[in-house]
């Protein structure tokens, strides 16, 4: 039976009001699609500013206890430089692993000569430093310089709070691992955007060996691993635990999704509005389906009758009609596929940019192109129009013959 | 064994509270190849009957066989099958589907029954030249006469190849001129296939031309003087 066929001539024979439910479809799809391709973005986004941006890496790695007790007694924690160089060696063989780094955090005070006021910090190699920001460390200002052992760089906030500009010289005072207060001249190599408003008025980026020497140590408190391929992260996770287990490494492991909340909070949120969304435009597409057919069923209760006299049975009377909203589906989507296109290269190309909230900086407004879901939506929406076809179809389907050709 | 059988058969319809006595005690047998008609005044319980014959609807008491089958109680999807091999129907008002041409109207019942379209494409041309239309198959129905769509409708109705072809009123929308070519038409395809015919009608000119009349009066049958 020629299903497609007979529905598509009944849909252009009432041109318009398949139109408008074509058009109904097109527009919600497209809506899923490009909100859908703007959070993508986003998260892309937030996720190479974690990553990258603030030097966190895919995978981190700490002494059992240190992610929860750390704070307390940093002394314990520590990596020494020795047991640093051995699990180095031990992931530097793994596929997936780009790069591994020593990490030693800090805080205390920062003067400026005339005033003071707390900072948070980190220390970490210069060249490693470059090669962990990746292309975001430019962007971000100024970075560490290999050649100044002892400058590091001040986030842009802290910088104009405490009228510190390149080649200005502070003092930072802090307490070593061992409990003793001390305190080193630090050289203000540049000013630099942590990319986060929650730091940007606190942070210090310096050179791991100043940090060791202020904290009176040769190692550090995390290691941090890089890899080639953030989708790869639950799968070399799993593996590197393994290594390092086998190698008598009793460590904490953790990933970067895991030790960002900011990350976590905002995809939370945004999943849940596209949720919403999605279940808006379902329940328009729905509705749009349900009243075309049934007006299309009423109209053509004869017509259903006749078939039924010619032996059609009842499930063939149900899928004819489930064919018709079909085909309202892949014109909407052939129409919303479009639309979204359309307006994505438009968007794309307009280069707005907005400040996101908590982020720094300003980052273009862009919506990337999510296949995967555009399938996704499409097979829902197609689920959603037999649904709807659905209802008034089996209705009709179960008239009497007699009733449905109408008594004469 | 007759073709179609029905013994003891009444149909009642709800109407509010009270029952419409429509057919009462009908026994009747039509065997295969027989060209006849029902007639009876308005009300009488013509259409009925041939809802009935045509599996169409079933009857409240009684039993009616097909070929030996007690058909009165089949299930939908083995009724719809029956009626697609056995029973071409024709309609008082054509009931063409208005979006598909004479072709593809013809080619519907074959296509229900499972067919392909190029197959019952072939068939469905091979109908419409036996009712006359062979030019006229890319015709939509809004295209054509009442006759021809009459043509049209028959030519659906013998596309499956059935042994009995129902027509309620035929001829109630069509001027008397073309009322007798389509019931000529109906008795050449009988003559020469073999086919049953069983229409209903009241144009007494028409009753002239069946080999056999049923007389129907307040949903009973009255013995036909010979
Ligand atoms: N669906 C129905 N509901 C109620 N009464 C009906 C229905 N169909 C037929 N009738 C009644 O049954 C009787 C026979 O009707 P019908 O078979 O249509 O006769 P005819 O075709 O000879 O005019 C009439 O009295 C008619 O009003
Ligand atoms: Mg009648």
């Amino acid at each position: 039976m020629d299903y497609i066929k007979l529905g598509w001539r009944n849909l252009r024979r009432n041109a318009r009001r398949s139109a408008v439910t074509v058009l109904a479809i097109a527009f919600g799809y497209a809506a899923i699609n490009l909100f859908s391709g703007y959070i993508h973005n986003v998260y892309a986004g937030l996720a190479e500013q974690s990553i990258k941006g603030e030097r966190l890496g895919h995978l981190i790695l700490a002494q059992r206890g240190a992610f929860d007790e750390g704070k307390l007694e940093p002394g314990k924690y520590v990596f020494s430089g020795a047991e640093f160089a051995r699990i180095s060696a031990l992931l530097a063989h793994d596929a997936d692993v780009e790069l591994v780094a020593l990490k030693l955090a800090l805080n205390g005070l920062i003067s400026n000569g005339t005033a003071s006021t707390i900072f948070i910090g980190e220390g970490l190699d210069p060249v490693v430093t470059r090669r962990l920001n990746g292309s975001f460390g430019r962007a971000l200002g100024a970075q560490l310089d290999p050649a100044r052992p002892a400058a590091g760089v001040v986030a842009s906030d802290l910088a104009r709070l405490m009228k510190l500009d390149a080649g200005a010289v502070a003092v930072l005072l802090t307490s070593t691992l061992s409990g003793q207060t001390n305190a080193l001249d630090l050289e203000i190599g540049g000013l630099f955007n942590t990319g986060n408003a929650g730091t940007n008025d606190k942070f210090l980026l310096l050179p791991l060996t100043y940090v060791q020497r202020l904290l009176d140590t040769d190692g550090g408190d995390r290691i941090i691993v890089l890899l080639k391929d953030t989708s790869r992260v639950e799968t070399a996770r799993g593996r590197i635990a393994g290594a390092l287990a086998a190698a008598g490494l009793d460590l904490e492991l953790r990933s970067w999704r895991e030790l960002s909340a900011f990350y976590e909070q905002v995809k939370t949120v945004f999943d849940m509005i596209f949720t919403f969304m999605v279940s808006i435009v379902l329940v328009v597409v729905l509705t749009s389906i349900v009243n075309t057919m049934s007006m299309s069923i009423v109209e053509r209760t004869r017509e259903i009758g006749t078939l039924r006299a010619l032996g059609m049975n009842r499930a063939q009377v149900v899928t004819l009609f489930a064919a018709e909203a079909l085909l309202l589906v892949a014109a909407g989507g052939l129409a919303g596929t479009l639309v979204t296109l359309f307006a994505m290269w438009a968007v794309n190309r307009a280069e707005l940019s907005y400040v996101p909230p908590n982020i720094s900086y300003s980052v273009f407004l862009q919506v990337d192109f999510v296949p995967d879901v555009m399938v996704l939506a499409l097979l829902l929406l197609a689920l959603v129009a037999c649904a709807a076809a659905l209802l008034p179809a089996s209705r009709a389907a179960r008239l009497s013959i007699v009733d449905a050709l109408g008594h004469v | 064994m007759a073709f179609v059988s029905l013994s003891g058969v009444d149909k009642d319809y709800a109407l509010g509270a009270t029952a419409v006595r429509a057919l009462r005690g009908i026994d009747l047998e039509i065997a295969r190849g027989e060209f006849m008609a029902v007639w009876g005044p308005s009300g009488s319980g013509k259409t009925s009957l041939l809802n009935l014959i045509g599996l169409l609807d079933k009857p409240t008491r009684g039993s009616v066989h097909l070929e030996g089958e007690r058909v009165d109680r089949l299930p939908d999807a083995r009724l719809a099958r029956t009626r697609a091999r056995h029973i071409g129907i024709v309609f008082q008002s054509f009931n063409l589907v208005p979006v598909l041409d004479a072709c593809e109207n013809v080619m519907l019942p074959l296509q229900i029954a499972g067919q392909g379209a190029r197959a019952a494409r072939e068939i469905a041309l091979r109908r419409l030249d036996q009712v006359g239309l062979g030019e006229h198959c890319a015709r939509r129905p809004d295209q054509l006469s009442g006759g021809q769509r009459q043509r049209v409708a028959i030519a659906r109705a013998l596309a499956a190849s059935p042994g009995l072809v129902i027509a309620d009123e035929p001829t109630a929308n069509l001027d008397s001129e073309t009322s007798l070519a389509i019931v000529e038409l109906m008795r050449e395809l009988n003559r020469r296939d073999g086919v049953t015919f069983l229409f209903s009608t009241h144009d007494p000119r028409l009753l002239e031309r069946v080999d056999r009349r049923v007389h129907l009066q307040d949903g009973r049958i009255i013995a036909e003087p010979a």
